[in-house]
């Protein structure tokens, strides 16, 4: 296949299918527990972490990953602490986020291209670095998330029964909130920022629709994930349109399929 | 016999709200106690004061423990809540679930034996999205007992049920409290279910008002005090 002559893409895929691995097995958790929001918002605390990083001269996706976390537990704290809806204190993080962004693009001095390359993703930047990077950050998040199922998912079905048998309830609510800060910042490059959300959110809602019980959610919803990415990458290289994008409309595709089948079969 | 839970001077207030206000009370074991009160009379914040899921004050044991002391009652205690805040839609069969929440130290097909007591074999491979509303209340119960608890709180456990199925539910509770020496602690607005199945009763309404014997607890005059409303209006804001 010529596609395969080319290290750039190949280093795409491989990057891409650990990505689409990981976003579709933290978007199970995302779609059940109705956080698709909260998705959104880390993309967005994501791009001000990477407008820092410039502004700061210091890794982007480094400081993505830090800027994410700090604020994504700081949802989590000001929603034990507070009375207010989880949807209002994102959305004031949300927004908050995304005003210091742009505040900080705008004290960075000249047209930097490089920024846009993180907001609407780049498979041609994507390094041998980057790979291993996604590889050991991969298994990490993968490890965690396999060790932490059980509770994630006593969580997800009740958190009072969970309480009662013994799962420390806030502390893996931040733990899940870290995983999806990393995620996030881990695909920036190849789907970017402003696309992130959905490959958290469509692969694991396709898999929903089709899905009998959970143990074939989690198989679809990987499936769904790993062929939208790398579909999206063949079909964007014939095509010739933008990555993030092609990805994107190839995991919108899988689930209006499975809507169709839901409603046939 | 001994006590498996004692309440001290337990009073709750939430968001600047009296819900509770110095209740006393201890409950032997083997003992089946129903909670009876008004709409709004703090049931449901005493059976969740008593599992430690809101902040109190005053003094609570439960078998020996205080609530917060989470993995010492883990497999200890069960409980149904009145409604369970659950999206239906998640692709859960009884199977999954009831493996989710089974203690290690069961065999790895013991909810059959659980299954089997509330009457639901035939539901282990069902979604929950399409049990009926009693078919799911039996799985909760069965659900709130699957590591063999010592005391069961359950929180209106027939609401919703059509009258079969309240039947079947008290049926079940019954051979819990009689077969597995289970405390059953058991919220109902259901005089008739209390006075038939509940060896004692404690009546709530932000204070205790009687605790005893159904039969002698629950006078008429004792009745007409409890839904008088004026407990419930003196819930004004501190």
């Amino acid at each position: 296949m010529e596609i395969l002559n080319y290290p750039f893409l190949i280093r795409a895929i491989i990057a891409g299918s650990i990505t689409g691995l990981i976003l579709s097995i933290l978007g199970i958790f995302v779609v059940l527990r109705r956080m698709a929001f909260f998705g959104d918002a880390v993309g967005h605390f994501a791009f001000t972490g990477i407008a820092l990083g410039f502004l700061l001269s210091i890794d982007p996706i480094l400081s993505a990953v830090i800027f994410s976390i700090i604020l994504a537990i700081g949802i989590g704290y000001i929603e034990n602490k507070k009375k207010l809806a989880s949807d209002t204190i994102i959305g004031v993080f949300f927004s908050g986020s995304a005003a210091l962004g742009i505040l900080i693009i705008g004290l960075l001095k000249g047209y930097r291209v490089d920024l846009f390359q993180y907001l609407f993703g780049d498979i041609l930047s994507i390094s041998q670095i980057d790979i291993l990077i996604s590889v050991i950050l991969g298994i990490v998040v993968i490890l965690l998330t396999i060790l932490s199922w059980k509770k994630f998912m006593q969580i997800t079905f009740n958190r009072d029964l969970a309480k009662i048998h013994a799962v420390p309830v806030a502390a893996f609510d931040y733990l899940l909130f870290i995983l999806l800060a990393v995620a996030t910042a881990l695909s920036i490059k190849i789907i970017g920022i402003i696309l992130v959300t959905a490959l958290l959110v469509i692969p694991a809602a396709a898999a929903q629709n089709l899905s009998y019980n959970f143990k074939e959610m989690v198989i679809f919803s990987i499936l769904f994930g790993v062929l939208s990415i790398t579909i999206g990458i063949f079909l964007s290289y014939y095509s010739n349109t933008a990555a993030g994008s092609t990805i994107v409309l190839t995991a919108i595709a899988i689930f209006v399929l499975s809507l169709i089948f839901k409603r046939y079969a | 016999m001994s006590n498996v839970i004692e309440v001290k001077k337990l009073s709750v207030e939430l968001d600047g709200y009296s819900i509770l206000e110095d209740i006393s009370f201890s409950i032997k074991k083997n003992e089946v106690v129903a909670l009876v009160g008004p709409n709004g009379s703090g049931k449901t914040t005493l059976i969740k004061a008593m599992l430690g899921l809101l902040p109190y004050s005053g003094d609570v044991k439960v078998l020996g423990f205080e609530p917060a002391q989470r993995f010492a009652l883990k497999d200890k205690i069960g409980y149904v809540p009145q409604k369970l805040e659950f999206d239906r839609r998640i692709p859960l069969t009884v199977r999954e679930l009831y493996t989710l929440f089974q203690s290690r130290k069961h065999p790895e097909r013991h909810y059959w034996e659980i299954l089997n007591l509330v009457g639901g074999g035939y539901l282990i491979d069902k979604r929950l999205e399409v049990l009926s509303g009693g078919e799911f209340q039996r799985i909760l119960i069965g659900l709130a007992i699957l590591n063999n608890p010592e005391i069961l709180f359950l929180d209106e456990p027939a609401a919703g049920v059509d009258v079969e199925g309240e039947n079947v539910i008290f049926d079940v509770l019954k051979k819990l409290g009689i077969a597995r020496e289970m405390t059953i602690i058991v919220v109902s607005h259901d005089v008739h279910f209390v006075s038939r199945f509940a060896s004692r009763v404690l009546c709530l309404n932000r204070k205790l008002i009687c605790d005893g014997a159904p039969e002698i607890a629950l006078t008429p005059e004792k009745l007409k005090e409890l839904y008088e409303h004026k407990y419930v209006q003196k819930k004004i804001k501190k």
